[in-house]
Parts: structure tokens; sequence; C-alpha cells
């Protein structure tokens, strides 16, 4: 990310890579645990007895332009944070050549829950002021402690439940669907007591087939009224949030403010937007993403898919 | 309260979340204590040490010097429950603690002093930074030097240091929140206008400044926060003097040093900073 400040910074980008995940001093293949991709690393560690996790980091900036530039002393603070424990660890890394820094990260198991943001910045004496922020790592890394896989999860769970049998669903035993949030994911629950719901959501008949999609399009509909409208809550100034509200604003900001760029429609959304016609371009918005002819075919097969009562 | 239960639990937000009706937060009707207790998953930890705690703060504070009793409660809190973070991090624990262990204690120190008095809802279930109980726990893990919760009792005596400094990601790193509790110590700020400015102060400064390099931190023993946590059933926690916190690594002296002297320039040179000594 490219900084605005009223003093010199870099203009290139700052990269950090992982070179090594040792999970209680044993290297982790780094293949099925890394995507550089996505800048993801899965550990997989749910149930599992683990005390420490150990991130071996390699940060580069642009040589050229750090070594022509007005700036001393720079050196490499890399940071591992997790806003669900307000654990923030920053360690400076050491210096590994020519505008390049090594060093290491170490998360402890006490410490964490679920994701852990991997990033940092360039810090370096600028107009005789130590200690100036003069780039940040341009792609962040997440740490996945739950995942088992690098590639993002499946964002979104289906549930079926029959509403009048479970405590947390009671007071909307007369409706077909609801939508649950909780930090790590939105749930779907769809009611198994409101009858003939299931049969047109599972069924497989053609005949049946404008009905279902018609149906789940209503669903999918105010399934992204509802995350938009819960993923803004957490904007604060101009960051995206992490997991599942990041990707909800992701999709959706470019339709509710197309004429703004993403970061300039999250900025938008951050100060509370005063955009009197929200709700219409949310509206807009969320058919959008619901009628998109892939979401919907792969929507309708996730609903048909989760075809066993979980609770 | 008349059926104070024999173990800690767990109560998921939204459950809490669907027994908070206008009348429970008037405290005009009551909490249904047999419904969340079975919509609670219990926890192997004695809820009577905790308990304990309320009725002695209710105790020792008169009902109109209720604010004073966070500076008293959360050093308490910390050094008896004695939770790793990532246990801290559930807030079903604290909904638990509001709903069904104190209630009593959320309407004593939170009903609002207006004529139709009301809880706030965010106090029963809401964000760490908010909710009753979570706020003095997540304030004590943040604003103490490894053992020492001195800087906690400074903390916690001043609600703007709750209410704002709290929230803010910047006191993530130890020596920072040290440096603010330090001013407040030293009586460069002293009024809820103040704190507020330097807060914003440097929060915003915090934004070319790095003071994770301006200002490193040790890291934290967690095997000596960890035996800490372990020892908690042989723990006596005083109550008349400060409790003594885990073990875990006090935070570099010259580092709070450099941030002290580099936040006392940053709120005097700022508007609000003039605004302020102006009144007083």
């Amino acid at each position: 990310m490219r900084r605005i400040a009223p003093y010199p910074v870099l203009a290139d980008e700052v990269t950090l890579t992982v070179h090594e995940v040792r999970l209680d001093d044993v290297p982790l293949p780094y293949e099925s645990t890394v995507s550089e991709r996505d800048r993801r690393i899965a550990l997989h560690l749910v149930g599992k007895d683990w005390s420490t996790v150990r991130l071996v980091l390699r940060a580069a900036a642009p040589r050229h332009e750090l070594e022509a530039g007005p700036w001393k002393k720079a050196a490499f603070v890399a940071t591992a944070s997790e806003r669900r424990t307000n654990v923030h660890t920053a360690v400076k890394l050491d210096w590994g050549g020519p505008a390049e820094w090594v060093g290491e990260v170490e998360l402890h198991r006490d410490d964490h829950v679920d994701r852990v943001l991997i990033s940092g910045h360039l810090v370096a004496t600028v107009d005789d002021v130590e200690g100036r922020v003069i780039a940040d790592v341009a792609r962040p890394w997440t740490v996945d402690l739950q995942a088992n896989s690098p590639t993002p999860r499946d964002e979104i769970a289906v549930r079926w439940a029959d509403f009048a049998k479970v405590p947390q669903l009671k007071r909307h035993e007369e409706s077909p669907w609801t939508v649950s949030v909780t930090d790590e994911a939105p749930i779907l629950y769809l009611n198994s007591g409101f009858e003939g719901l299931r049969a047109v959501l599972t069924g497989t008949k053609a005949s049946d087939r404008p009905a279902r999609e018609l149906l789940a399009s209503q669903i999918a509909v105010s399934l992204w009224t509802t995350l938009f409208n819960e993923a803004i809550r957490h904007v604060e100034g101009t960051d995206w949030p992490d997991g599942w509200r990041g990707m909800a604003l992701r999709r959706m900001l470019p339709d509710v403010f197309p004429e703004r760029s993403p970061d300039d429609a999250l900025r938008e959304v951050g100060r509370g937007t005063t955009a009197p016609d929200l709700p219409t371009r949310v509206l807009h918005a969320a058919i959008k993403q619901a009628k998109a002819p892939r979401s919907l075919a792969n929507f309708i097969r996730s609903l048909q898919k989760t075809g066993s009562e979980d609770r | 309260m008349s059926d104070v239960p024999s173990k800690l639990g767990l109560l998921p937000d939204e459950v809490a979340g669907s027994f908070l009706n206008a009348g429970v937060l008037q405290n005009a009707e009551p909490l249904p204590q047999n419904e969340i207790e079975r919509a609670s998953t219990l926890i192997d930890r004695d809820a009577e040490p905790v308990r304990e705690l309320f009725d002695e703060a209710m105790g020792r504070f008169l009902s109109d010097e209720r604010t004073a009793a966070d500076a008293w409660l959360a050093p308490v809190l910390h050094a008896t429950l004695r939770l790793t973070r990532r246990e801290a991090a559930d807030s079903g624990l604290w909904n638990y603690l509001a709903l069904r262990l104190a209630p009593d204690y959320v309407y004593w120190r939170h009903l609002s002093r207006e004529a139709a008095p009301t809880v706030a809802r965010n106090r029963f279930v809401g964000p760490f930074h908010t909710q009753a109980f979570a706020r003095l726990w997540w304030a004590a893990e943040l604003f103490r030097d490894g053992p020492d919760y001195g800087p906690v009792k400074v903390a916690c005596g001043n609600q703007d240091v709750l209410n704002t400094v709290l929230r803010l990601e910047v006191i993530r790193h130890r020596p920072t929140a040290q440096a603010i509790i330090r001013l407040l110590e030293t009586g460069v700020v002293r009024t809820g206008r103040e704190v507020n400015a330097l807060a914003q102060a440097v929060n915003t400064a915090g934004t070319t400044l790095s003071y994770e390099a301006l200002a490193p931190d040790e890291p934290r023993d967690t095997d000596a926060y960890r035996d800490w946590v372990e020892a908690a059933d042989e723990a006596v926690v005083p109550f008349d003097r400060l409790p003594r916190g885990p073990e875990d690594g006090r935070i570099p002296k010259g580092s709070v040093d450099t941030l002290a002297k580099l936040f006392e320039r940053l709120f005097v040179d700022s508007p609000a900073a003039d605004a302020t000594s102006e009144e007083s």
C-alpha cells in the first residue's frame, strides 16, 4: 500500500515472503501449508496439542530506490497481530543483504484463536526524524490456525434446522430462513420445519427449476444484504475487515458505489456514509451478487448438498 | 443472589442476546436463570471465588462512587480468573458472568441515572472494550507491567482511559500503553478531555511513526504466564493491596521513557491541549 505522508516515502512495493513454517520446531511441508498466491498459511491445528509456530520471513524493498532516496538507517519491523486476542507482536528483522531483511516471528497457542495477520513496515530516519514509516508490506499474510487448506475457505455455511426446536432460532420459528453471523463465518439457516421449503430447494425435478432458482435467488439477496450491513459495522478507518466481512465488502462495494474505487468506497462506509439512497444501492448490489449465474448455480448446489440436519 | 452457580460457563452471544429485552435492561424483569443455565456450557472452573469479588466490590464502594470500583475490581478479577488471551477472546465467558453469575453487579455498576434507568445492552453482551467484565479483564491484561498491576489501577481510575484508550489498536504495543499511563501518573494529563486529546495525538502520530521501532518491547514469557494460569487453584488474591500478576516479563523501561517523552511533546503540541490548559 502506497502511503500518503508529509515526508518522502517509497513509491515501490515492499514484499514479505514466508520461507519456512515450523510447528514446535518441526518444519511443515511447504506446498500444502503455504499458498503464495493467496498469501495464506493453513495450519489445521483444531484439536491438536501444540505450543509454538515459528515463521521464517524475508522482507525486500526496491534496492535502487531505497539507496538513491533521502532515507537513513532503514530497518524492517515484522508484525503478527490478531484482533480477537489484542495481540500485536513486533520484531525487528536482521539485515539480510542490500535492501533485504530476514528473521522469525513466533506465535504462541495461548495468544491466538483463529487468524493472525503477518505484516510489517519499513522504517527509516527522514529529515532527522527517527522511526518514520516509509512503506508498508504490500500484501500481508494470513496465518489460519484452523483451516486445513491454504486456499480460502468456503466462506458461508449453510445448515438445515427445525427452528422451533433450536433455542437460538426459536424466535424465527415462522421464517423460512435466517442468517446468523459470528466472527468466523456467516451461517445461513434453512428452516426444515417450514413446510415445502426443503422439497423445493433440494429437489432435482427439471420442472421445479424455475421455482427453485427464484427461491434461491431470493434467499441469496437477503443473505448478501445482511452480510453487507453486518460487515460495514466492522469497518474502522481505512482497513478492510478480516475474514468473511472483508470478502463480502470486496464483492459488493464496487456495485454499491460504482463511481468510486474500492478503497475509496471503503473509506466512505468507514466514515459512516451519508448516501441517502444507501439501502437501494445495497439492494442493487445484493441482487447482482445473487443473480451472477455461476454464483447462483453454486449456491443452489450448496443448498442441495447440505442434506443432513446438523443440529 | 440466591442461586450462585457452582461452575463458570460459556453462553454464546446469540443466545445471550435473546434474553435481553427492554424489561431486563431496565431491571424490571428478572433474567430467566434456569434457561440461561441450560443454554450454557459449563467449564471446570469454580464460580464462587469470582462471585465473591463482585460482592466485595459492592460492599466496598457506595453506589454513588461506583465508577471507582473499576480500579479495584480489574486487578483482582484478572488475578482470580487467570485466563489466557485465547480463553479471554471467547465472549461466551463474559456473557455468562454478566447474565448468570453477576447480573446484579451489572445493574449496580451500569444502570443509567435517568428518569427511566436502563443498562446499555452492550454492558451484558458486547465488544471487549465495552462489556461490563471483559473491559476490566482486558484493561488489566493490556495495562499491567508484567506482575505489576499498578498501571492498571491508574488506567481504570480514569473512565476516559477505559472508554477511549482501551479500544485503540496502538496500545497493543505494551510500551505505548505504559507511556500513556505514565503521563497520567505524572499529571501531564488529568482531565477526560486531556486524556482524549492525548489518545488522539498518539493515534494520529502512530500512522507515520513506528512506536515498535522507536521503543522495542521484549517478547512476553508465555511459559511463565502459563505457570501462573495453572497455579490458579492455589492462589490467594488479596483484597486490600494489589495482587501480583504473572511474571511474564517487565516492559523495557527505556522504551517507556522514550515514548513518554515523545507523547508529552505530541500532547503539548496538540490543539486540544491548548484549549484544556486555558480552562484549568
